[in-house]
């Protein structure tokens, strides 16, 4: 085989690292995410570790270790014997912290990068159901969305969430679903933290019923635009967080 | 190519859509007894022992599973408030490979990413249609996120207990067990022939530009000369 194709920019992408080693941090990550953003109220109880095991699909072993670290953060606690568990600890204070730090941590370059990526599949997932003649199965999905009526931030995060994994099964791609549930645990959390604002969730979810009434009438491009709207409502939240925390590290500095 | 009029069809054809019907037959052939007999021991639990309904359920998912490699999911789905005081809603077993062989597994739908966010389930078609009509009925083809993340069909039949609607039996098959049956009876009929379902969902198009699963349209349905299948969901659809 040729050395040289072997550098080349294209396959490099194929030899990248797979990400297994990965696995602690990014279910720390997680569980973090949703402690910081409200979706593991304190008290909360988590699920048992072999269920976890199943249902992070890795081995006992690393959700061990991932609980392990989170204990040591003082974001979970163990009670031993009967109705023991996991649970989550932390105080309001500390999520505030925990929040802002991993606002602060991200880059605009990233945020960026996530979006584009997020935009990637809805828009495919939106143009994929037009194209298969499907629109008018979403008025399943309308109604149940129109019934939903979050009370708070990670209510309003739960129904999103629903509604974006709910269009990503009508498109009839396993691939497209896969894609959608991935970003939706890296990314979904923080996109949409500026749901915790009662009036951005409503322009927010303004725009979602939107979209929803243009795919159905068979408007692709005003949906795909509506989202588009929602999102960047979204994502100006996000940098202006993420700005006024760092402006605030830089004050305490 | 051969040029043929429309709506014109040559012994050859007409002996390969005979031959069509008969592979459809013979592929969900077991079907409308699998079911009743899943219907028949869940309704035997439900009258008598309520609590045995999910043991005696997996009893006969599991052997039909077993039995047939066509089907790849079988069981009750039941939200009636006397079954789900005592046990799940989604009795449900599908196969699922293990170093290389096919074993039924209970389908647990919290476990599946997409079941998290799932809908009430008498809202879905396999349950909805049934309830409904007081029919049996087949869905899909679709992508069953829940069980197998391949394009299925599910047939349903009522589930009714003394008159009274209690839920459905039924199974999944695989659209690509379909596909084996019958893809080459379609590559003789016409290169282009398409298989649909419920009248205009694709199961199976020899045309690439229609995925499995997308709905055609009425102007692009006009272009075809269709054939229903005898006893079956499923029609052809010729291209002129």
């Amino acid at each position: 085989m040729d050395d040289r194709r072997t550098d080349s920019s294209v396959t490099a992408a194929i030899y990248a690292p797979i990400g297994d080693k990965a696995l602690v941090p990014r279910i720390r990550q997680r569980l973090e995410d949703a402690i910081a953003t409200g979706v593991l109220a304190p008290g909360d109880r988590l699920p048992g570790e072999s269920i976890l095991a199943s249902r992070f699909r890795v081995s006992l072993v690393t959700v061990r270790e991932a609980l392990q670290q989170l204990r040591a953060t003082d974001l979970l606690h163990t009670r031993q014997g009967r109705g023991g568990g996991s649970f989550v600890a932390a105080d309001s204070r500390h999520i505030q912290s925990l929040l802002d730090n991993r606002i602060r941590s991200l880059s605009r370059s990233e945020i960026n990068d996530f979006a584009v990526y997020y935009r990637a599949i809805t828009d495919a997932v939106l143009n994929t159901i037009a194209q298969m003649g499907l629109e008018q199965n979403l008025t399943g999905i309308r109604d149940a969305f129109m019934r939903a009526v979050p009370e708070d931030g990670a209510a309003a995060r739960s129904v999103q969430g629903g509604l974006d994994l709910r269009l990503a099964g009508e498109a009839q791609s396993v691939r497209l679903v896969h894609e959608q549930i991935r970003i939706q645990n890296e990314f979904g959390a923080l996109l949409w933290m500026g749901l915790d604002d009662p009036d951005l969730r409503r322009s927010v979810f303004d725009h979602h019923e939107t979209m929803l009434d243009e795919m159905i009438s068979g408007g692709t491009r005003s949906a795909i635009e509506a989202r588009e709207a929602a999102v960047n409502i979204s994502l100006r939240w996000l940098l202006s967080r993420r700005n006024e925390a760092q402006r605030q590290e830089r004050e305490n500095n | 190519m051969k040029h043929r009029g429309k709506n014109v069809r040559t012994i050859d054809e007409n002996s390969a859509l005979t031959r069509l019907a008969a592979s459809i037959s013979a592929w969900q052939k077991d079907v409308p007894e699998t079911i009743d007999r899943l219907a028949a021991s869940a309704i035997e639990a439900i009258t008598s022992e309520p609590r045995t309904l999910e043991r005696r359920i997996e009893v006969v998912a599991t052997e039909v599973l077993t039995l047939a490699d066509r089907f790849a999911g079988a069981g009750i789905v039941s939200v009636h408030p006397s079954v789900v005081a005592r046990s799940r809603s989604l009795l449900w077993w599908v196969s699922r490979e293990n170093d290389g062989r096919s074993e039924p597994t209970p389908l647990d739908a919290d476990l599946t990413e997409l079941g998290t966010y799932q809908s009430g389930l008498e809202e879905i078609e396999w349950y909805r249609v049934p309830s409904a009509t007081g029919r049996s009925h087949m869905t899909g083809p679709f992508v069953d996120y829940m069980c197998t993340d391949q394009f299925a069909f599910t047939f349903t039949s009522p589930l009714v207990v003394s008159g009274e609607f209690f839920g459905v039996a039924g199974i999944d098959m695989t659209v690509q067990s379909l596909e084996r049956s019958v893809e080459s009876i379609l590559e003789e009929l016409n290169e282009n022939a398409i298989l649909l379902a419920n009248g205009d969902l694709v199961a199976i198009s020899l045309d690439p530009q229609y995925a499995t699963g997308s709905k055609l349209k009425p102007h692009q349905l006009e272009q075809c000369v269709i054939t229903e299948m005898a006893g079956t969901s499923l029609s052809v659809a010729l291209p002129h």
